[in-house]
């Protein structure tokens, strides 16, 4: 059984999920990212690291066009999801965003039921054809305390419900904006774990600001600064070995 | 009439203040009805009541001292501040709420239909009521309406046309009232006044108590 789940694994390894070419981000006159080219593969977890204001979260609302809503962001250049062009205007954001999946840095339940949180998604976008089809979907998800507000819950027990609101929709990809920023080391090891269990059925992404974070859980890095991307490599291999002066003062604590 | 004036205020501003929010584009039109909701707000009431007269009375034909007039007019001028208010509400939502619901996919319209709106629900009633609540006691402009016409006849109940009958409105009356020499009319207005309160005492009750149960923290 475990066999048979890496050699998928490793049979999917080279599948680009995501191809951004030449992407450039404007906040009106400030130019947010510069030229950025990044193919992100499928089951695996790609970590983008940086310093703060260097465009990591920027970049990652433009993977499933959040920046859409911000009305002075706009998004120059090429991101294909399994091909397909996002920024074509046939595409609807709305349905991308059902397939691209996204956690946030500060944990934002409904503040609704447990219950009413994980099964939010699946219902309105039609998933579940009756009650008891909802129920399951739910309790994949989450298993106990499913009527208490999702609100009462502590904040690790927040996050982890916003990362099981997300995969309850069963995207193919899934963004995390620093979703460990707000958490304890045991809450954080919890999310890693399941960090990478998700590897094994979607593409993650995971923006932080944790050195050490992005060496545990990531099999690729790639590094930002001042909106470029300065190098984009095996995690292994960015962390030992960089080959850009800038991302080894970065690791090594230079510049931040 | 109130309950006319609050079933045609409240859609109406309501949705007015979700399109406002959330979907008119910024621009200089929107600009320009923002600042003009809020000077409509700070115009005297007597002015509405000249509208209303020009406009329902004279131009639409619309039988006077009718307490369908008067509750059109009473929605001209809560409006403004009902709109007002909403908006605050709609504002008063974090952020965060709506990227959560856009991230899992949600359209606009099922962000503000199934998130926004029921967090701002409580924000709106209270805004609604007390809207309402400062119409109830309004004199000036249904004066001008001709609502102050002594009623001789009871007025038809509401489902049997009584909304085109000359009616009175109890402010309305206790003006005509109190202003009377004759002593019979003081316990009158006495007992109009009261009755008066205690609808207002009411309807802040009501109001506290739909706020209390659709409060949530988050
Ligand atoms: N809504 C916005 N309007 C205008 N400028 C923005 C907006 N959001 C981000 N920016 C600008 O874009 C740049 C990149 O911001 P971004 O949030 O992507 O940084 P980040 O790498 O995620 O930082 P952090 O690590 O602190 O989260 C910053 O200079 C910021 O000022
Ligand atoms: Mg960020």
């Amino acid at each position: 059984m475990e066999d048979m789940r890496l050699m998928e694994r490793t049979l999917a390894t080279n599948q680009v999920k995501v191809a951004a070419k030449g992407v450039d981000v404007f906040y009106g006159a400030t130019h947010a990212i510069k030229d950025v080219s990044v193919d992100i593969l499928d089951n695996m977890v790609t970590a983008f690291i940086g310093p703060s204001g260097c465009g990591k979260s920027t970049f990652l609302r433009c993977l499933n066009r959040m920046n859409d809503t911000v009305s002075v962001a706009r998004v120059t250049g090429d991101i294909r999801l399994d091909g397909e062009d996002i920024y074509d205007p046939r595409v609807d954001p709305v349905q991308l965003r059902a397939r691209v999946g996204m956690v946030f840095q500060k944990p934002n339940p409904f503040p609704k039921s447990i219950y009413d949180n994980v099964a939010y998604g699946p219902k309105i976008h039609g998933l579940a054809r009756s009650k008891a089809e909802l129920d399951e979907i739910v309790e994949k998800e989450a298993k106990d305390r499913l009527k208490e507000p999702g609100t009462g819950l502590s904040g690790g027990q927040q996050q982890r419900l916003c990362i099981a609101r997300a995969i309850a929709t069963s995207p193919e990809v899934l963004l995390m904006d620093e979703p460990c920023s707000a958490l304890d080391p045991i809450a954080t090891a919890q999310v890693e774990e399941l960090i990478d269990e998700l590897r094994a059925n979607f593409s993650v992404v995971i923006v932080t600001h944790s050195m050490q974070q992005a060496a545990r859980v990531s099999q690729r890095t790639a590094f930002f600064h001042l909106g470029n991307l300065v190098e984009y490599g095996e995690t292994g291999q960015i962390f030992t070995n960089p080959r850009d002066p800038r991302t080894e003062s970065y690791i090594s604590g230079r510049i931040g | 009439m109130m309950l006319l004036t609050a079933l045609m205020v409240l859609p109406l501003g309501v949705a007015a203040s979700i399109y406002l929010e959330e979907f008119a584009p910024k621009n200089r039109w929107t600009d320009l009805i923002e600042v003009n909701i809020s000077n409509l707000a700070a115009v005297p009431s007597i002015v509405y009541g000249i509208l209303g007269l020009a406009i329902f009375i004279n131009f639409a034909k619309f039988p006077q001292s009718s307490p369908l007039v008067g509750a059109l007019v009473l929605t001209l001028m809560t409006l403004p501040t009902i709109i007002i208010a909403t908006r605050a509400a709609i504002r008063a939502v974090p952020p965060s709420i709506r990227d959560a619901a856009l991230g899992v996919g949600a359209s606009k319209m099922q962000t503000v239909f199934h998130h926004v709106l029921p967090l701002a629900a409580p924000g709106i009633l209270t805004g609604t009521i007390l809207g309402l609540a400062s119409a109830l006691g309004e004199t000036a402009p249904l004066l001008l309406i001709g609502m102050v016409a002594f009623v001789a006849n009871y007025p038809a109940g509401p489902l049997e046309g009584g909304m085109l009958d000359p009616a009175s409105a109890l402010p309305v009356q206790v003006y005509s009232w109190a202003s009377r020499s004759d002593p019979a009319f003081i316990e009158r207005s006495a007992g109009a006044i009261i009755v008066l309160l205690a609808f207002l005492l009411v309807m802040n009750i009501i109001a506290i108590l739909l706020r209390r149960r659709f409060e949530r923290r988050w």
